[in-house]
């Protein structure tokens, strides 16, 4: 009863506009306290749990992320898949989807990926006569998979918290990531040929050449980072710092969109909009710590035993909960305040922690598209100065797309634990 | 007066901030490199000394996210209320927000205190105290936290404003 007081207290804080971090810390502070435990120990658990190399990473890639939205990159690998995709009929919806599947592998987060690509490619999409919801819903869903294309910050994320194998997670949001961005191409397919969308003109073959070289430097950093981690030879946070100082050389002296007196002041705006999410992190750690004693977990690890609960059931309540609160809360509130309740009945079940964290992170993808608060819908309504209205029925048929992809990652695990089981079991 | 002050904070906070975040940058990666490189000179302290600046980043950080409004929170549920049981409420919400951090301060200065009793060290060559490294870190954000929000107090602003979810916030 006391537990469910805490947890209904900590959303309530929330609903009220408490910042998260505050509603996560207050919530456990005052449980740890009611129980007696010393509060001390509360503070100590904040602090320290971030206190872990992998941690190093998050502000390393974002300070990476930072430097790669400014550096011109978006525009270039826009560019380039356009050589590769822009004749087709639809060819820009489809360049969206993959100059996007590209760019998430550079920026790891969904709301950056929207925005960056957001910003070139709907004025460009509605200037050739896609319908405007269209190209919104498109990019807001494609942008999505800056959290599942590796490297991924909610994936590191998830990991410090269920001390789960970062680079076996990033493996495993490979083929899912493909898969999204083959279903998301197919609709682009279909849609254009339903609606007539003209076919762009092929790039002549200097034009190719040129354009993709120009994009190699940018598409280097994430290869470089996947080389670096799976050959052994550098770890997940060394590639996050190699990420970071090749950032900023690129965008300085290869696409010259940077100054080098600006680097000072983009590395601080860096690593404040990584310490917006550490805050959150800390307390969240501290609200796990709580929970863990609390007898929740406990509770729903007996509670799945007594009613012989099937991992498929299970999955099912998850996944509706987490859209449900997905709509309402930070896609990284809901992922740090799940994933310490539900992490004993996983292996109870026997469902495999980096699978789940897969369905997490598809969660959260969804999260970003629903109202009322689905991130990507209001920054992409604010670049395409659309009323939200519009950019909640572009949304619709990919949130329905994306329901589906998530049932199929969630009952079909080999999609996601296939490509870690081969290379890393 | 209290807008000076701010306006000096806000700078003297985004120096530390950058110099802390691109120190750690290059001690972690050279650290790497020399490993790599030199294996005979490789130091055993280059990640450690690296999260302690990121830690400190972090912390102080905290306070000029309070002053930018960045502190993620959702204020869809209260949008729709009438205006002034609105501000009611994000007063409210500013108020627990610092007896939060005042808390927080409270207990974290107690557990560095203890960690300094406790002489806890880390495993590197170095022997840093961590109550120092990285208990004290926590104090002294919140402490950072309190002082600008009475500034801000003082001059006229609500602190912990906050990057409403409904307004987008780049950090997700």
């Amino acid at each position: 009863m006391d537990a469910a007081i805490g947890l209904l207290g900590m959303l309530m804080l929330m609903a009220l506009g408490a910042p998260i971090f505050v509603a996560l810390g207050a919530a456990a502070l005052i449980m740890l306290a009611t129980e007696g435990r010393p509060l001390m120990d509360a503070a100590a658990h904040s602090i320290n749990g971030i206190n872990s190399t992998t941690f190093l990473a998050v502000p390393f890639f974002v300070m990476a992320a930072t430097f790669m939205q400014k550096g011109g990159i978006a525009r270039i690998i826009i560019e380039a898949a356009e050589t590769w995709v822009g004749h087709f009929r639809g060819g820009l919806g489809l360049v969206a989807v993959i100059a996007t599947t590209l760019f998430a592998a550079i920026s790891g987060s969904s709301v950056v990926t929207a925005m960056a690509m957001g910003t070139f490619l709907i004025p460009a999409m509605v200037a050739r006569g896609y319908d405007r919801p269209f190209a919104l819903g498109l990019v807001g869903a494609s942008g999505t998979l800056g959290i599942l294309i590796p490297p991924s910050l909610s994936m590191i994320l998830y990991g410090l918290i269920a001390e789960e194998s970062v680079p076996r997670l990033f493996l495993a949001g490979v083929v899912p990531g493909l898969l999204q961005a083959g279903l998301l191409g197919a609709w682009v397919i279909f849609y254009s040929r339903r609606r007539g969308y003209a076919s762009g003109k092929r790039a002549a073959r200097e034009e190719f050449v040129a354009r993709n070289l120009k994009a190699l430097p940018a598409i280097a950093i994430p290869l470089s980072v996947f080389a670096g981690i799976y050959s052994g030879y550098t770890t997940v946070t060394e590639s996050a710092g190699v990420a970071a100082i090749a950032a900023v050389l690129i965008a300085i002296f290869v696409y010259k969109e940077v100054r080098p007196g600006e680097v000072f002041s983009m590395a601080t705006e860096g690593m404040k909009s990584a310490s917006a999410v550490t805050f959150i992190v800390m307390f969240a750690l501290l609200f796990a710590h709580w929970i863990t004693g609390s007898g929740i977990p406990t509770a729903l690890v007996n509670f799945a035993i007594e009613r012989e609960l099937q991992p498929w059931q299970f999955l099912l309540a998850l996944n509706i909960m987490m859209i449900i609160l997905g709509m309402f809360l930070d896609a990284v509130a809901v992922m740090l305040i799940v994933t310490p309740i539900v992490l004993p009945v996983l292996h109870t079940l026997g469902i495999d922690p980096v699978h789940f964290g897969i369905v997490l992170i598809v969660n959260m993808e969804i999260a970003f598209l629903t109202p009322p608060i689905g991130l990507n819908l209001f920054v992409l309504s604010s670049i395409a100065k659309a009323p939200m209205s519009e950019a909640v029925r572009g949304m619709v048929p990919f949130v329905v797309l994306m329901a589906g992809f998530l049932i199929l990652i969630t009952y079909v695990p080999e999609i996601a634990l296939w490509l870690p089981n081969r290379l890393m079991p | 007066m209290a807008q000076t002050i701010l306006t000096i904070w806000t700078r003297i906070e985004a120096v530390l901030i950058g110099l802390l975040l691109i120190a750690a940058l290059l001690v972690f990666l050279g650290g790497a490199v020399v490993r790599a490189l030199a294996p005979a000179y490789a130091v055993d302290w280059a990640e450690e000394v690296a999260l302690y600046g990121i830690i400190w980043a972090t912390a102080i950080a905290g306070s000029s996210l309070v002053a930018e409004g960045r502190h993620i929170n959702t204020d869809i549920f209260v949008a729709g209320l009438a205006r002034r049981t609105r501000v009611a409420i994000a007063w409210a919400m500013t108020a627990l927000a610092t007896v939060f951090c005042g808390a927080m301060m409270l207990y974290g200065w107690q557990a560095f205190e203890f960690a300094l009793l406790l002489d806890e060290r880390s495993a590197s060559t170095l022997r840093v105290q961590q109550g120092y490294a990285v208990f004290l870190a926590l104090p002294v954000g919140m402490a950072l936290i309190l002082g600008r929000v009475a500034l801000m107090i003082a001059a006229g602003e609500r602190p912990f404003a906050g990057e409403a979810l409904t307004h987008g916030s780049a950090e997700s």
